[in-house]
Formats: C-alpha cells, structure tokens, sequence
C-alpha cells in the first residue's frame, strides 16, 4: 500500500508506474526552506490518497536539510492552512508554510 | 485596504485612507526595523551574559503574495465582525528595508478610540501569527539570517553565514 515517494527532481528517475496509482505534486517553498532546498518549488511523486504528513516525510527524506524546519512548519493547500491528514491530489498547490515573522 | 508593496511605505497616505466622517478615532501602528536587537545567544543564556546588541544594516522580507493578501483579507473581515470599525488599511513591504524605515502599517478608523485600539492591536498581532510573510535579518556583524520563531525551549542561533535562525517569539 505505501509505495516509496520519488523525487521527481533527480535525472533519471525511473518512470514505469500504473496509472493513477501515484500523484504528482509540487510544494512552494520561502525563506529559509528555500534557501536550503536552493529552489522555491519541489516536485514530488506519490501514493494517490497520499496525506500531507506523507509529502513532509517525503521532502524531509529528499531534502534532509529542510527536516528540521519542517517539523516547526504549517502546510497549506490552495492559500488554506490544512491538518496533517489532509488527503493530497494532484494539481492541488501546495505550500510548506515555516514558522511566520512578518510584521 | 490590503497591500504587499516594495516601496516605501507612506503612513500620511495610509492615515488619509482611513479617515471616515462616521469616525472619531483613527489608529495607525507602523513596523520598523530595528537598527539594534539583543543577541539571543546572551539573552538565552544561563545565567545571561551581556555581549553586544546585534547591528541590523537591513531586513528582507519574503511572502507567499497570493496567500498572504488572503489571510490579510480574513483578519479585516473577523475584525469588522468583532469590532465597529469603519476603515482598515494593512500594508506590508516586501524585498528590502532599511533601519528605521516601515515594514507594516496597520490603520483602523472607528467611531470611538476603545475600538480603534483595539481592532489595530488585534490585527498587527493576528498579522504576526498567521500571515506568510518571513524576514531576513541581515546584521552588520554576523550575515544574514531567517527569522522562523518557534515557541518554547531556548535555540542558540546557527553560524555566521546565511543561516536559519529560531528565537522566542
């Protein structure tokens, strides 16, 4: 049931999948999440019926830098802060919201 | 009235935006950068130690634009629910500021001052926790760093160079 997470940002990453049986999704990063991952989007693969706690584990795996901030992070689906059990799809935007210091 | 902006922000303009024949009290707050902060390594320390404030030369802020002008818009609707203010103005730089100059200005208008406050505190403090905007302290002594704050037990800030740090809120 839980197949691995694939980065989808490493060339020649394998490409044989079923159909529907993964989601690709891609994460806008900021601040310093973005600096350590030296990028503003990360593009991930995983299970369909994948959970946000599913995708943080996976970019903690991919970006072992980002681990620790994205302990302390919110996440957010379509500019809505959203729970750990929130089921991912594909086409959703996604955003790893780390802890805020405007103002 | 919400805007992320990269220029410098004009607090007269934000206070004539405000400013509402129905009102009697007009309330702005603005955000500077603060050209000295203490050290979190000597305040956190145990006992605390005195080492030099650390110089800010500059801040740089970063936001997730399209989700932060949503949270903004959330907070001025909860507020004109909670309060009877008539006018909101929230403004938010963007890119660099210099010491001294403003990052936010937060302005409300109201027919009696009580509520004024109390909606712009409300406001600049619901900004600070809810809204994704981040700064970049940039030191004169130090480099730079991110600024991710996290409650509860003590965080010595990382090294030197770019860096991320987290302090108490």
């Amino acid at each position: 049931m839980n197949a691995p997470a694939r980065n989808a940002n490493s060339p020649g990453s394998p490409a044989a999948v079923t159909a529907g049986s993964v989601i690709q999704v891609e994460v806008l990063l900021f601040a310093a999440a973005a600096e350590a991952a030296e990028r503003r989007q990360y593009r991930l693969e995983l299970p369909a019926g994948s959970e946000l706690a599913t995708l943080a584990d996976s970019l903690a795996a991919a970006v072992p830098a980002l681990a620790k901030l994205i302990n302390a992070s919110r996440w957010a689906v379509d500019c809505e802060f959203v729970s750990d059990d929130y089921v991912l799809q594909s086409d959703m935007t996604i955003a790893m919201i780390p802890p805020v210091s405007g103002g | 009235m919400i805007e992320l902006t990269d220029a410098a922000i004009d607090t007269s303009r934000v206070l004539a935006e405000v400013r509402d024949p129905a009102c009697g009290a007009e309330v702005l707050f603005v955000g500077t950068t603060r050209q000295w902060t203490t050290s979190p390594r000597a305040a956190s320390a145990m006992p605390p130690v005195d080492a030099p404030d650390l110089e800010t030369s500059h801040l740089v802020y970063d936001a997730y634009h399209d989700m932060a002008r949503a949270q903004m818009s959330k907070l001025e609707l909860e507020a004109r629910q909670r309060w009877p203010i008539r006018q909101v103005v929230m403004i938010h730089r963007l890119g660099t500021v210099a010491v001294s100059e403003a990052s936010v200005a937060v302005a409300v208008s109201a027919p009696h001052r009580r509520e004024a406050f109390e909606a712009a505190s409300w406001l600049i403090d619901e900004l600070k926790r809810q809204v994704p905007i981040w700064k970049q302290e940039h030191y004169v002594q130090r480099g730079a760093t991110w600024i991710h704050p996290t409650a509860g037990q003590c965080q010595c800030p990382a090294p030197a160079e770019s860096s991320t740090q987290v302090e108490r809120p």
